[in-house]
């Protein structure tokens, strides 16, 4: 049947990603998922209440971060089959995070973390597999006794030389720099080049 | 076993580990990196976004629907590729242009080799510095020398190191339409930059390059092997503003037909800035506002899908873009009275500066179930009030006299 009859019960639920992003959402309250329930994607995009609108701005927030994240973490490759790096992000987005750079480099292991917790990820052709462990350091420690993960010579020193070359200081602006790239994000990505450069830029702004 | 153990296990079993480049980044000259990657900070194209779909193990890398940025300089500008020349050897002379054969100013020639730059692209791939390879390049002494170079490079990504990322090539102005069709085999996106706005505004910049033959020809043939053999982020094109003294209203005349007669993806455009040692040193630079306006000017026509007669009515009798939204200029003069959101159709919506593609969808889906009775609710639904205000009424109500934009 194409169209509804009156009195037919129609199930609404928001997409499958969406609930996942308000699920991940550390600020998210039992009431928003109770909401979340009785809502569709439509309702979410074209909503007048507060209630609604807000849970709009905590999915939205929880993709930035996972955006930020795709885009602002660094990897160093750990012989040939580990990719690791810093993150730490305020939501659950490890995993949403993780999986999505194991499809990228299919065949690799691909850990994520920080002192506190660490997660792993890698895609074969049996899936995505994946696990939350503790320290990242714990995790490489314990990946080390089963693979051989020699430190190979990471780039940051190729990469500040280059990321250099791109500025133009006739064009530049600090205000559209700080809005692309938050303080916060680049500190739970561990990124280092940038936050050296723009410091150093500033200095020089001030002197 | 542990889970870990478990994923170390399927990491030794697979087999799809593909050459992975070796460099030993000691020996390598951070030197001609500095100075190919500057080479091109005045290429605006940053667009990593790609409807290209990948699929299988065998493979390093995949592309992304939506594009994603992995860094920002402080200039605020989006660094996602890893965009350099190849070379910095041009026999062109271009004059707003530090490759230029005529630069005083002109310092030591770098090149790398196909081999370099595949692995050093990999290699920032790899650490997730970048999204793919932006190549541009100097001619050298012959452009299809140099593109046969840029097209080996993109070969042993794709091929011998399997490599799936983004790649955009520069087609160098003159190019044999063989390389155009050799270079479109490996990329997502080409591009080949008009520069200028007409043929005799080009001339006034550079007598070596022939604006009909070197460049148009050339656009041509990338839209027509398009067409036959797709391109999957297709292919764009840059012009410098103000360089040759042209005003707003012939460059809006040249993105028209761009659009329109080369099926172009996107249009750039970058305030002309002197380059000390090049001809053009002692001309004054131009405001960044001026690009910024003609980006505007490109929204509406190919975003908000406004006519270029209604776009026209922005310009001033010279030519130029005043200083302020365009789009509140021609709403101006196209509304003779206050739109009601309640009422008025998607089009006449996405007139109302304030409102774009997203909030007008909004409105109309929003107000099927419920009128709209409040300013506040046109604000949750996306609206920039402090602009549409003007320009709509609600219950009734409006913020302002008609007068009051006519006079
Ligand atoms: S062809 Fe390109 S690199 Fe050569 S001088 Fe002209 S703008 Fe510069």
């Amino acid at each position: 049947m194409d169209s509804l009859y009156i009195g037919q019960v129609v199930e609404l639920s928001l997409s499958k990603r969406k609930l996942e992003l308000l699920k991940a959402n550390e600020n998210t309250e039992r009431g928003d998922l109770r909401l979340a329930e009785k809502i569709d994607d439509d309702a979410l995009q074209t909503a007048r209440k507060d209630k609604i609108i807000r849970i709009r701005e905590l999915i939205r927030e929880t993709g930035r971060e996972i955006h930020k994240m795709k885009g602002f973490v660094r990897f160093k490759l750990l012989g040939e089959k580990v990719k690791c790096g810093y993150m730490k992000p305020e939501h659950e987005v490890g995993f949403m995070v993780l999986d999505w750079f194991a499809k990228r480099f299919p065949g690799k292991v691909i850990v994520l973390g920080n002192k506190e917790q660490s997660w792993v990820s890698i895609y074969t052709e049996e899936g995505v597999s994946h696990e939350k462990s503790g320290s990242l350091e714990s995790t490489l420690d314990e990946l080390g006794e089963e693979l051989d993960m020699e430190k190979k010579k990471d780039l940051t020193e190729v990469w500040e030389r280059y990321y250099e070359s791109q500025y133009s200081e006739r064009r530049k602006n600090e205000e559209l720099f700080k809005k692309n790239m938050p303080e916060k994000y680049m500190k739970r990505a561990g990124n280092k080049a940038e936050r050296k450069f723009e410091l150093q830029k500033l200095d020089k702004f001030k002197s | 076993m542990t889970n870990l153990d478990k994923i170390a296990h399927l990491a030794e079993k697979s087999e799809y580990d593909v050459s992975t480049p070796r460099k030993n980044w000691d020996e390598f000259d951070l030197n001609k990196l500095e100075a190919l990657g500057a080479g091109t900070k005045h290429d605006v194209c940053a667009s990593t976004a790609t409807p290209r779909v990948v699929k299988g193990l065998q493979r390093i890398g995949n592309t992304s629907r939506g594009g994603i940025c992995h860094s920002f300089t402080p200039d605020g500008r989006c660094v996602s590729l890893f965009k350099t020349l190849f070379t910095n050897d041009c026999a062109h002379d271009c004059k707003y242009c530090p490759n230029s054969d005529d630069c005083s100013t002109k310092g030591k020639t770098y090149s790398y080799t196909p081999k370099e730059l595949a692995d050093i692209t990999l290699s920032l791939y790899q650490g997730n510095y970048v999204e793919g390879l932006f190549l541009s390049s100097g001619t050298g002494k012959d452009e299809d020398i140099i593109m046969e170079k840029l097209i080996e490079t993109a070969r042993i990504l794709r091929e011998d190191y399997k490599y799936e990322g983004y790649i955009h090539l520069k087609i160098l102005p003159g190019t044999d339409k063989d390389y155009i069709k050799r270079s479109m085999e490996h990329a997502d996106r080409v591009s080949l930059n008009i520069e200028s706005c007409s043929k005799n505004r080009f001339h006034e910049v550079s007598s070596t390059k022939h604006y009909d033959y070197d460049i148009l020809r050339r656009q041509r043939y990338i839209r027509d092997l398009m067409e036959k053999n797709g391109l999957p982020a297709s292919h764009t094109t840059q012009t410098i503003v103000g360089g040759a003294g042209e005003n707003d209203k012939e460059i809006f005349e040249s993105m028209i037909r761009e659009y329109r007669k080369m099926d172009l993806k996107r249009m750039y455009y970058s305030s002309f800035k002197p380059v000390e040692g090049t001809a053009l040193d002692d001309k004054e630079e131009v405001p960044n506002s001026r690009e910024h306006r003609l980006y505007q000017t490109d929204w509406l026509f190919r975003v908000y899908d406004l006519k270029p007669n209604e776009i026209t009515l922005a310009f001033d009798e010279k030519g130029f873009l005043p200083d302020g939204d365009p789009k509140i200029e021609i709403a101006k003069r196209v509304f003779d009275e206050p739109v009601d959101p309640n009422e008025a159709s998607y089009e006449r919506l996405l007139r109302v500066p304030g409102i774009g593609p997203k909030s007008a969808s909004r409105i109309i889906k929003s107000r099927e179930k419920e009128e709209i009775n409040k300013w506040s609710e046109l604000s949750k639904l996306g609206v920039v009030l402090k602009r549409a205000r003007t320009f709509l009424k609600v219950n009734g109500w409006t913020h302002s006299t008609l007068d009051r934009w006519s006079s």
